[in-house]
């Protein structure tokens, strides 16, 4: 069943189209890889899924709701959650804090909690206390529960974004280049989180110009150049396709 | 660290003793006025930095105390209202106006929010200034303010009028104003407000509605502007739209980034600290007074970037062995 439809999707800055009727799906369950060279227009796409700014044509639909258009947060509580292509924490706050804020909107505590008695929120409190452990657990970050996020070293840092991300309890999880800036051993690293994510049952949605890594994780991919599908499918497969390769590599001689 | 906690409390009573008994220590009319703008700025100060929380630096904070000022004083003169009502409206009438006017600028961030409250701050000055002088005042504003008094039939009747009993009300509501606004701190809003300073985009990402807490976390500011507007209208007695220009706002910076931005209690040092230091210390050097003052400032955010709060991290962490521990 398909939880993401994009349809005919167009984005133009001034005379430049950077997606041009762009058409894909993603269903339940699967590592759908966004890919393709620098400029493609993947973080386009991504941003216009995310609700960062509105398609200039085109349907977003998610889960039957049509989201074209909608508020990153509006996006967010129906489910469909982003990371960041640069490290995005709350800074100075602790690790906790950080995934404690990511359980805020499905933990009941209302916009006027304020106004609330003390004990009421304790309640609501602890089980977003124990959401956020949880999560904190299966990224293994138990150890730097009370540590600033400053203070936590780059490859932390990005699992830190992913718990918070994961706090949010996301049908839909986006990840925009979650390998950017990473040595070989935390790329590594970080594939077999998000392996570990997906056998939870997560939908992914990853967006990643680093096409080898992609290729070990992802069901499917869809390759963009210049604002357009270039190809569609199974890894493996695609990467044989002439037209993906010159894309990549330039035109052979 | 509950070892910590401990000596705040204590600071924190011995500093309620000491303001509540201050009568029995000194009898001085300069004194008590001094204390009574210390009580009213610290809410102004508190409140400038309750929206600082939210990243935004409001530098029209002060004309929102003088809408707060301007409310209260018109609903006792005009309208006939007690003093006791008039404060609490005009707060919520100052609330309500900064909330349309949040609507409209929170969308700016940063610099281009800096302006817009700029000139939000010239243009209500201009209004008091040139329209409806038959209300407002105009230039001159408004004078023959009345002091708040409590009667409760014909056997209690309290008159603010002497600045030792508008002391105590002044000190009343600047510990309630605190107590509120620590309270928001420590509760879940509070903690959302100081997501969204640092990472809006990150807020927006888990579902939270920036610009909804955005307005929130302004209007609470300006009601405690409002508050402190209309406190200052009726111990002052005289308003003019130049009190509430864009320049009265400079020194209450100075105050929260003195004591430390971003805390409850920051604002309430820094303003204290200050405040004593011009008014009863450094009057005496005359036309040294604001080089002396300038230097003080320049030095404490030199040497202590996060403010006079930090003062016991600044000194455990120059002197591990003193904090009993070390690391």
């Amino acid at each position: 069943m398909k939880l993401l439809k994009v349809d005919n999707l167009t984005k133009r800055f001034g005379g430049l189209v950077a997606v041009n009727g762009l058409d894909f799906y993603i269903d339940r369950g699967e590592i759908l890889g966004l890919i393709g060279p620098n400029g493609a227009g993947k973080t386009t796409v991504f941003n216009m899924i995310t609700g960062a700014f509105a398609p200039s044509d085109g349907e977003i639909v998610f889960e039957g709701t049509r989201i074209t258009g909608f508020k990153p947060n509006r996006i967010a509580r129906l489910g469909a959650v982003r990371t960041f292509q640069l490290t995005n924490v709350f800074h100075e706050m602790t690790v906790l804090e950080n995934v404690i804020l990511g359980t805020h909107h499905n933990s009941g505590i209302g916009f006027f909690q304020f106004l609330h008695s003390k004990s009421h929120i304790r309640k609501k409190d602890t089980d977003a206390l124990e959401k956020a452990t949880k999560v904190i657990d299966f990224l293994d970050l138990t150890d730097q529960i009370d540590t600033l996020a400053n203070n936590l070293p780059h490859g932390q840092q990005r699992r830190l974004e992913m718990a918070i991300a994961l706090a949010v309890e996301p049908k839909l999880l986006l990840l925009d280049e979650p390998l950017q800036g990473m040595n070989q051993d935390e790329v590594r690293d970080m594939l077999s989180r998000i392996q570990k994510i997906r056998s939870t049952g997560a939908t992914i949605l990853l967006v990643e110009h680093n096409m080898k890594a992609v290729t070990n994780v992802c069901d499917r991919v869809v390759v963009l150049d210049f604002g357009r599908k270039l190809d569609e499918g199974a890894p493996t497969e695609v990467m044989k396709n002439p037209a993906v390769i010159e894309a990549y590599l330039g035109i052979q001689a | 660290m509950p070892k910590k906690i401990g000596i705040e409390a204590i600071l924190i009573i011995l500093a309620l003793v000491v303001l509540v008994t201050m009568p029995w220590l000194t009898q001085e009319t300069y004194v008590f006025h001094i204390l009574c703008l210390i009580g009213i700025n610290i809410i102004f100060a508190a409140s400038l930095n309750a929206i600082l929380n939210i990243g935004e630096l409001n530098l029209a904070q002060s004309a929102f105390m003088g809408i707060g000022a301007y409310a209260s004083t018109l609903l006792v003169t005009r309208v006939g209202l007690s003093f006791w009502f008039a404060l609490p409206l005009a707060a919520l009438i100052t609330a309500v106006i900064s909330l349309l006017i949040g609507l409209l600028t929170l969308r700016f961030r940063g610099a281009y929010f800096l302006l817009f409250t700029f000139l939000f701050a010239e243009l209500i000055r201009i209004l008091l200034s040139n329209f409806g002088i038959s209300v407002f005042g105009g230039i001159p504003g408004l004078t023959n303010i009345p002091r708040p008094s409590i009667e409760l039939g014909s056997l209690i009747k309290i008159s603010f009028d002497s600045k030792i009993e508008f002391y105590y009300l002044i000190l009343l509501i600047t510990l309630g104003s605190i107590a509120i606004l620590s309270r928001i701190d420590r509760s879940r809003t509070g903690m959302i407000f100081w997501a969204i300073s640092q990472s809006e985009s990150l807020t927006e990402s888990i579902g939270i509605d920036s610009m909804k807490f955005k307005i929130l976390g302004v209007a609470i500011g300006c009601f405690f502007a409002g508050v402190a507007g209309s406190l200052y209208a009726h111990f002052v007695g005289i308003i003019t739209p130049t009190d509430f220009a864009v320049h009265s706002v400079l020194a209450p910076i100075a105050y929260v980034v003195v004591g430390g931005m971003g805390t409850v209690f920051g604002p309430v040092i820094g303003t204290t600290f200050l405040m004593v230091l011009s008014h009863f210390f450094l009057r005496e050097l005359g036309f040294y007074e604001l080089l002396v003052y300038g230097l003080i400032i320049v030095g404490i955010i030199r040497f202590m970037p996060e403010g006079l709060i930090s003062i016991p991290n600044f000194i455990f962490s120059r002197f591990p062995e003193a904090s009993g521990s070390g690391k």
